[in-house]
């Protein structure tokens, strides 16, 4: 079953690595606007929700709806390591800050790493009994979960500050750091698919009780891949409160939860190169649909903007992906270098006469 | 010792006693067919054996040890792999890939091992890969291998089933009506691929089976049971002259006196 190219392969995916890497650097340097900026790193991630979002949903077949939540728990375990003391007690306004945050401040790496684990562990917990339920009713369950841990940021103001949120979070995940992150989640998700790890919930997935026959363990199983599922919603989350700088309870709002699911539906359910491109326009386009929600003039009339107008339409894309392409745009097609020389190959000679010339393994 | 030994198998839903007192001992390398007519409580035994159900009474021993109550995933760990009647192939997944998953239980490697793609993690898929190449060139499968197995024709399938479960590497297997919907063709190709089973692989099996003609050539010990009682047990000849059989079977005649 090895493939004869891989060592051509594996080389060209690591330039091509080095060549985006590159490029976003030069971006990031570059005097262009700061928006767009922002647009790409919104971008990766996306990638990361999406990717993290996908293990669960197109391999396990298991739909939560709690990844917000997940995301948020990351997205706070960055937030309160990485603040500054000092802005910590200027900025807890309505109860000072608990002692057992107040003097601690750590590198954003290790934050990072540890908004992975908290995510996790947030997962664990909820999974577990979660997962004793069947079907819709772990929907319910984790829809309730992202609610529960937004509201427990409003109700504990001496460790989240309430609905005030955070500020000045030090702005610590540029581009190029967002992006090499998201790479080497994107990896590490793709490879335990391509194991017999992601066989197994395929498995599943398919059929719970002839995996369970053929002497898998499908409530670990479950249970593990949403647990690494919520690992790397955590690091994306984390990401995104470094990124933005400043976070409250509603950035973690059901819409993140919905961007997953939209994205993973988009771009095929088992394909990760779907899940880049098409977190790729949905993050193009909640930002140029922002036009529908502000006031529109036509002629002598002036419609008001309809705030949340961009998820109505959305919600009106999903609707059609399910009725229309329901194998969203790749299903779960990869992108493969061997594919991309077969289209020139087969322009300039006959596939018969094709032999492997990359012999230089 | 036996392999399988069923002790007062008993399982009531409510009010309804489905079986009741199964006693069965099972040695190592036989076939034993499990007969009844519809609703006998054949399923439900095996339900009972694999660890689907509980049983309200009796104790199951497979390999000289206690597995009552047991998970079915750990009751494969012990060697004992369960065929469902009704299919239960990994449709969308190749037929390969269906092998390789029931090889789960052989395969030593964590997460991380397939995360970095370590040096064990490849011995492991390079052996599954091998084992199951090998097992589905015995069994005459292996024209099949890179099909999708939901395409395949349905006596393909059924064979397919039993060969993912025997990737598991069991000790004994329970085949739950393996020649249920074939045809004549494919039904002997069934006869015969169990008899393969049997003499390449010395494998015990508990057979439940409709078709008379395929139990009758398999199996040189057949159980009976109807209403969930043991109602007869022996070779072939003897249960086809059992007098309690014909009636579980036919009914009783009320015009005939004995």
């Amino acid at each position: 079953m090895e493939n004869k190219n891989k060592a051509r392969n594996n080389f060209l995916t690591i330039v091509a690595v080095i060549i985006v890497i590159g490029a976003l650097y030069l971006f990031q340097n570059s005097s262009i606007d700061r928006y767009y900026i922002r647009i790409l790193q919104y971008w990766g991630i996306y990638v990361i929700f999406g990717a993290s979002f996908q293990l669960l949903y197109g391999y396990t077949g298991l739909l939560s709806l709690g990844h917000a939540g997940l995301i948020a728990v990351g997205s706070y375990t960055v937030a309160i390591l990485t603040l500054e003391p000092s802005v910590k007690a200027i900025s807890y306004l309505l109860r000072p800050p608990s002692p057992l945050i107040a003097n601690v401040q750590i590198p954003f790496f290790p934050a990072l790493i540890l908004a992975g684990i908290f995510s996790a562990f947030f997962g664990l917990l909820v999974a577990t009994p979660a997962l004793r339920l069947g079907g819709d009713y772990l929907a319910m369950v984790t829809l309730g979960f992202a609610e529960v841990i937004r509201l427990l940021f409003v109700n504990l103001p001496a460790l989240f500050n309430g609905s005030m949120g955070l500020r000045s979070i030090p702005q610590s995940a540029n581009l190029v750091i967002t992006w090499l992150i998201a790479i080497l989640c994107v990896f590490v998700l793709k490879r335990l698919e391509t194991s017999n790890y992601g066989r197994n919930l395929l498995a599943i997935n398919e059929d719970e009780i002839g995996a369970e026959a053929l002497g898998i363990s499908v409530f670990k199983y479950k249970v593990s891949s949403f647990v690494i599922s919520s690992f790397f919603a955590g690091i994306g989350g984390g990401l995104m409160a470094s990124m933005l700088g400043t976070i409250d309870p509603n950035t973690f709002k059901s819409t993140l939860t919905n961007a997953a699911i939209t994205i993973v539906v988009l771009g095929g359910m088992r394909s990760m190169t779907g899940v880049i491109i098409s977190s790729g326009i949905y993050t193009i386009m909640s930002e140029y649909l922002r036009v529908v929600e502000s006031p529109i003039v036509l002629g002598s009339f002036k419609f008001p903007g309809i705030p949340g107008a961009r998820v109505l339409i959305f919600g009106f894309m999903l609707l059609f992906i399910i009725l229309f392409m329901r194998n969203g745009i790749l299903g779960d097609k990869e992108f493969s270098w061997d594919w991309l020389f077969s289209l020139f190959k087969r322009r300039d000679r006959k596939p018969s006469i094709v032999e492997t010339k990359g012999g230089e393994q | 010792m036996s392999l399988l030994d069923a002790k007062d198998l008993t399982m009531r839903f409510g009010g309804l006693v489905s079986v009741a007192n199964f006693n069965a001992a099972i040695e190592p390398g036989e076939i034993v067919g499990l007969i009844g007519p519809n609703g006998a409580g054949k399923s439900t035994v095996f339900n009972m054996v694999c660890g689907f159900y509980k049983p309200t009474q009796g104790r199951v021993f497979f390999d000289g040890k206690d597995i009552t109550g047991m998970k079915p995933n750990n009751i494969v760990e012990m060697g004992l792999t369960r065929v469902f009647q009704n299919g239960r192939l990994f449709k969308k997944m190749n037929v390969i890939e269906n092998m390789l998953v029931g090889r789960q239980r052989h395969f030593k490697a964590s997460l991380l091992d397939s995360i970095l793609r370590t040096p064990t993690y490849q011995q492991n898929e390079k052996l599954a890969y091998e084992k199951s190449i090998n097992l589905l060139e015995k069994l005459d499968l292996i024209n099949y291998i890179h099909e999708e197995a939901g395409k395949l024709p349905f006596g393909i399938q059924r064979k397919l089933e039993v060969a993912r479960a025997m990737s598991t590497k069991p000790k004994m297997l329970l085949l739950d009506e393996p020649a249920t919907g074939l045809n004549v063709e494919e039904s002997n190709d069934m006869i015969h691929f169990i008899t393969q089973l049997r003499d390449e692989f010395n494998i015990t099996i508990l057979l439940i089976e409709h078709s008379m003609r395929v139990v009758m050539s398999i199996c040189p010990r057949i159980i009976v049971i109807d209403h969930g009682e043991t109602i007869a047990e022996g070779n072939p000849d003897e249960i086809r002259e059992n007098q309690k059989v014909f009636e579980a079977y036919l009914g009783v005649d009320d015009n005939v006196e004995n």
